[in-house]
């Protein structure tokens, strides 16, 4: 009995890095960040004056509130895009389908500064196109400016295209052939097959795929950074700007956007895992 | 002289008793089955003798010491796995020898050639798991775990994954090889048929608790309760109450009564009587009739109680459902419980 | 039918098109010599690559980088792999605690993550904000989801418990165990998860801008240092940069897309013999088998 003891406290000897780092680097920082909320910018006073503050700050709101519109319509778009995409792929052979999903998941690796430059030399002020299309005598962008929040949209829809539609294409895998096979020998018409059967099993994953997008985009910073450094009001630009620029350093402000914007995602995750394991349910 | 001694093991999960004061001993060399539904423990039994699970108190003996708290691998006892756990890194060679690399065995090359003989699997020396059918991964395992001579062998439902032929025939020489050399064995499985043809004893458990232990041939005739004459054979169980009031006699009394289809007779109702004295005679109507082959198996509704009857399939002689038919219960074979 | 393919196709391209040309126009820019007034450059020339290879900041920021993905990636795998093995095999009443920790990161962002970390080690007893050993801790989070996913997939798909059960009544050790029937088989599963780890690193800015910055400095800040000098020296870091991604993840995919695949007897054998690598030398029998 004593042998196993003395066994199990070399094991847990063994765990103790993996403590050391997840306390020192993940929770530490959380719990840290979640006390820093709830302190006066002396950093000893407690109170609950910074959620107040950005909740009467008309500059704060206006942040949360770029972020989520910017959030919630690249995500939409981005869906439906991929839910139509997606579908059009399952009408190709295996092979090309292997194809496309590789594509998709290329390009899901570019993002961030290096994307934000691809548009930049794109249809920034002296981009390729731009120059190209005015030259032409196009005035497709002519209203547009890529350093707006169009413009934003735009990059942020790029780069959820391919995210999406990785994740929404493995759920047209899960719709079996022989569903529409039974539908149709009980008279159903494709219309039907799809209304009642067809988008009930796709709804779970569109809905946890939607939630995955928001929180990406909720969350990206490099992207914005690249784009629009502090042009432009976004939650993760300001919460940047108050812990680590020199001019605006206010440290316990950003924590309570912080723990905004965390408590933001995890509610966005923990939605898409409920919505993963209605999805397992359904198709097994 | 026991073998193998297990002494009031009790194990428990959450609250819940797994294993409840199980007892049980074995003579050397007995192949001995461990039947019941899952759940029931008899894994959980066969893990904690292999040191795989710690029992909150009892104790387990082999060949007179005490191994109830020494680690799996200083127990010297062999176990084949149902999903065989064969190691996929290693061909068949280097599965069976593995054991006795670890103890730095000598004359490994001959005892795993002798081994591979043994379970009939020449020629597949190099070949990895996943190139073997199920019945031969099962072989490996089961070479792996007799070359080390174990003292005890342990076998954790190992043949259920296999389909029935193959099953059967591994059944057979599982049996050859245990008499051969002689190994003490216990076998774990939820198929009574298989602990039947197999055992040399056979425990019974439900519930964690061993409700019944001997013979095949005790198991099958006398089920000391409810539980083990369904689940052992199919039992037609009635309660004394309705008995009496079927065969109009207070002869037999006692709780319950258990009877096997395969000793009542079944004839048409205006048909005569068959030894009035050894049988009671119940009348009755065929619900449904399905056959295996040999056996006709009846389902005869008869006033208060349905009753399964097996009978062996005879040219002209079978009964159509919905006949009026008349069953014969032999006195002798009534099993009160 | 046929009409329905092709608006299919039509969707498919229009798709297609869109996701590559911000990377064509990019590769194209980076081969540019002159190119203002028409659809295609009037003349091409490596020079900005040249250029790019004859930076020295260049080079600086790259092994800044590996370095930072070598030392993370690397006690990623020696940490978690013994720390997953321990947790499923001997403690596996603390597995919900061990998914949760370990999934958490994915729903922080590094945004969120930055401002606890600065907060705690920006001073008190161990100051390193500003230093890339903080971008060491930061990037182990960042990668525990992947890595952990990874190695208990592995563990699970080769049922590593029965397996040291096996072994043990064999009569291994614990480690024994571990080293000569776990592993071996695990490895080509961790490889996937840490190649993908890498990828994750390597386009990594949040963390390296916030906490660390040009005081060390990483490709990604270089590059984006860069974004407002000369447009085709850009293009050719980023090209080169997703060069080293697509490199990356495609070894990803193959290796992914070989387990995946009906198992053809050919295939089969190869993605075991891949397994089997540090046992080949050990086993001639098996390489007369596959020549």
């Amino acid at each position: 009995m004593r042998k196993i003891k003395k066994q199990k406290f070399y094991l847990l000897a063994l765990l103790l890095p993996f403590i050391l780092f997840v306390v020192g680097f993940e929770i530490g920082p959380l719990v840290a960040m979640l006390r820093d909320s709830f302190h006066a910018d002396d950093g000893i006073q407690v109170t609950i004056q910074q959620y107040v503050t950005i909740f009467k700050s008309k500059f704060y709101l206006q942040a949360i509130q770029n972020s989520l519109v910017i959030s919630l319509v690249s995500a939409v778009i981005s869906v439906i895009i991929a839910v139509i995409a997606a579908y059009s792929f399952t009408k190709f052979s295996q092979k090309v389908q292997n194809r496309l999903v590789m594509i998709a998941n290329m390009t899901s690796n570019f993002e961030g500064i290096p994307l934000s430059f691809s548009f930049i030399i794109l249809l920034g002020n002296n981009g390729l196109f731009t120059l190209l299309f005015s030259k032409l005598g196009l005035d497709v962008f002519a209203g547009f400016n890529l350093y707006s929040w169009t413009g934003l949209i735009f990059v942020y829809i790029y780069f959820q295209i391919p995210l999406a539609v990785m994740l929404i294409y493995p759920s047209y895998q899960g719709i079996k052939k022989q569903w529409k096979e039974a539908s149709s020998l009980l008279g159903g018409t494709k219309l039907s097959f799809w209304l009642h059967i067809g988008i009930p099993v796709l709804l779970p994953s569109i809905a946890g795929t939607f939630s995955i997008l928001f929180a990406n985009a909720m969350g990206a910073y490099a992207t914005a950074y690249a784009l629009v450094g502090s042009n432009y009001n976004l939650l993760s630009l300001q919460i940047a700007s108050l812990v680590s620029s020199d001019v605006t350093l206010k440290p316990q402000l950003g924590s309570a956007m912080g723990v905004l914007l965390a408590s933001a995602m995890i509610g966005a995750m923990w939605f898409n895992n409920r919505m993963m394991r209605r999805i397992r349910r359904d198709l097994r | 002289m026991s073998y193998v001694t297990i002494d009031q093991v009790t194990k428990g999960y959450h609250h819940q008793v797994v294993l409840e004061n199980i007892s049980l001993t074995l003579k050397k060399g007995e192949f001995a089955t461990l039947l019941g539904q899952s759940g029931c423990g008899k894994s959980t039994l066969l893990r904690s003798i292999a040191g795989l699970e710690d029992v909150d108190s009892g104790s387990i003996f082999i060949d007179g010491k005490d191994i109830t708290h020494i680690s799996p691998r200083q127990r010297e006892v062999g176990m084949v796995f149902q999903s065989y756990a064969l190691f996929p890194n290693m061909n068949v060679f280097d599965n069976i020898a593995y054991g006795l690399k670890m103890k730095k065995a000598k004359n490994i090359k001959t005892r795993v050639t002798k081994m591979i003989e043994l379970v009939d699997l020449v020629g597949k020396e190099q070949s990895y798991p996943h190139q073997l059918s199920g019945g031969q991964q099962q072989r490996v395992a089961l070479a792996r775990a007799l070359v080390m001579e174990p003292k005890v062998l342990l076998l954790d439902e190992p043949l259920s994954a296999l389909d029935a032929k193959i099953r059967k025939n591994l059944q057979k020489e599982l049996r050859r090889i245990q008499k051969e050399l002689e190994i003490t064995t216990i076998f774990v499985t939820h198929d009574q048929e298989e602990a039947m043809t197999m055992s040399d004893r056979i425990f019974v458990m439900n519930k964690g608790k061993i409700v019944q232990s001997g013979s095949p041939v005790e198991i099958y005739t006398s089920p000391v309760n409810t539980f083990v004459a369904k689940f052992i054979g199919n039992y037609n169980v009635l309660s004394m109450e309705v008995f009496h009031k079927l065969v109009h006699s207070t002869e037999l009394n006692g709780k319950e009564i258990a009877i096997r289809p395969e000793v009542l007779q079944i004839v048409s109702a205006n048909e005569g009587h068959l030894g009035l004295h050894d049988n009671w005679g119940i009348k009755g109507l065929v619900k449904d009739v399905s056959m295996t082959g040999n056996v006709l198996r009846y389902e005869v509704e008869t006033e208060g109680a349905a009753f399964l009857v097996d009978n062996l399939h005879h040219k002209g002689k079978m009964f159509e459902q919905g006949a009026q038919v008349q069953i014969f219960v032999p006195k002798k074979e009534c099993i009160i419980l | 039918m046929k009409t329905s393919l092709s608006f299919h196709k039509v969707i498919v391209g229009l798709l297609v098109i869109y996701l590559v040309i911000p990377l064509a126009a990019t590769l194209l820019f980076s081969v540019a010599g002159k190119w203002d007034h028409t659809i295609l450059p009037e003349s091409f020339t490596m020079k900005w690559y040249i250029e790019l290879f004859h930076d020295e900041r260049f080079y600086g920021a790259l092994q800044h980088t590996l370095f930072l993905i070598f030392v993370t990636v690397g006690l990623g795998v020696v940490i978690m792999l013994p720390t997953i093995f321990i947790i499923t095999v001997y403690f596996s009443k603390w597995e919900g605690w061990l998914q949760t920790v370990a999934m958490l990161p994915y729903g922080i962002p590094p945004i969120v993550g930055a401002v606890g970390l600065i907060k705690v080690y920006s001073n008190g007893p161990l100051p390193i904000t500003g230093t890339p050993w903080i971008l060491v801790g930061a990037y182990f989070i960042t990668i525990l989801p992947f890595m952990y996913q990874g190695i208990r997939n592995s563990l699970r798909t080769v049922n590593a418990v029965q397996l040291v059960d096996a072994a043990e009544l064999l009569g291994a050790t614990k480690f024994q165990a571990f080293r000569t029937v776990v592993f071996p088989n695990i490895i080509s599963g961790i490889l996937v998860s840490t190649l993908l780890s890498v990828a994750l690193l390597f386009s990594e800015f949040a963390f390296a801008n916030l906490l660390v910055g040009g005081r060390f400095e990483t490709i990604q800040i270089y590059l984006a240092d860069k974004l407002n000098s000369s447009g085709h020296l850009t293009s050719a870091i980023v090209i080169t940069y997703y060069s080293i991604i697509l490199l990356v993840t495609g070894t990803v995919l193959k290796l992914t897309f070989k387990k995946d695949k009906v198992p053809s007897p050919s295939s089969k054998k190869r993605s075991v013999f891949f397994i089997n690598k540090p046992f080949r030398q050990k086993n001639t029998a098996l390489e007369g088998e596959n020549s």
